[in-house]
């Protein structure tokens, strides 16, 4: 089992509920083809740094999991059919992840939704070590990472505030589009 | 002893900023901080001037391509 991260930029006209359904899909075939769902972040609408597909704008979702090579290339094969899809890109993070490890971690993940994630990168780096040295890592890690947990928390609060002015700016080119014909 | 002059002299700082700054994390995730390292134009910045280390510039140049393949860094900024 490897460890892979896929981020995918959706159009961002896309309907909540189409995004909704459009992680759901992903997930249910991650999990099907006997992978595990590690998690799923949805950064929001961006702006991009050029124009793909004349827009200028995309949604971006990042899915993180583990599965066989076998899953990479339905997963591929999916996103590139799907017209929803502006672009994809999958990276391989760890070659050889237990997966029961995984989920003896999700237990704890739990019961301290917010340290867990952070705390399972550097436990999943080093699978070998022995699970005495988990704990020292665990008190190491959220000091190291605090800061980083607080960094996505930031970003994804402003990308849902744009939200709201974004409608507004379509409707204002709509209009301008209008007036142009 | 004391420097001979040179002509040529810009600011070039001579520790690679990711040694030696452990908090500064490279991802491709990080627009903003691989942005440090590109020129205006959307270059990535060549070692003898960031002053990174070998390792951490090859790292960094995965990143920034990464980056630019899912359209969170630019691969040119045209001029105006």
């Amino acid at each position: 089992m490897r460890r892979y991260e896929s981020i995918v930029v959706l159009d961002p006209d896309l309907h909540d509920d189409d995004i909704k359904a459009f992680t759901e899909k992903y997930s249910q075939l991650i999990m099907t083809q006997g992978g595990e769902v590690i998690k799923v972040e949805d950064w929001g609408t961006k702006k991009l740094a050029y124009l793909v597909r004349k827009r200028d704008k995309g949604h971006y979702i990042l899915f993180d999991y583990v599965g066989n090579p076998a899953l990479i290339f339905e997963m591929e094969r999916q996103l590139k059919i799907s017209e929803d899809v502006m672009k994809y890109l999958s990276v391989k993070l760890d070659d050889e992840v237990d997966l029961e490890a995984f989920k003896q971690q999700a237990k704890p993940q739990e019961a301290a939704p917010e340290e867990a994630p952070a705390a399972e990168a550097p436990a999943a780096e080093a699978v070998a070590p022995v699970e005495t040295a988990a704990p020292v890592e665990a008190v190491a890690a959220p000091e190291a990472e605090a800061a980083e947990e607080a960094a996505p928390a930031v970003e994804a609060a402003p990308a849902e505030e744009t939200e709201e002015p974004k409608a507004v700016e379509e409707t204002a080119t709509e209009r301008k589009e209008s007036e142009n014909e | 002893m004391s420097k001979p002059p040179k002509r040529r002299s810009f600011p070039r700082s001579k520790v690679c900023r990711f040694c030696a700054d452990s908090s500064l994390k490279m991802d491709y995730k990080e627009p903003n901080i691989l942005r440090i390292f590109i020129t205006e134009r959307g270059k990535i910045i060549p070692r003898r001037i960031s002053g990174n280390c070998a390792k951490h510039q090859r790292q960094l140049t995965t990143a920034i391509k990464r980056a630019r393949n899912i359209a969170l860094l630019p691969f040119t900024v045209p001029r105006r």
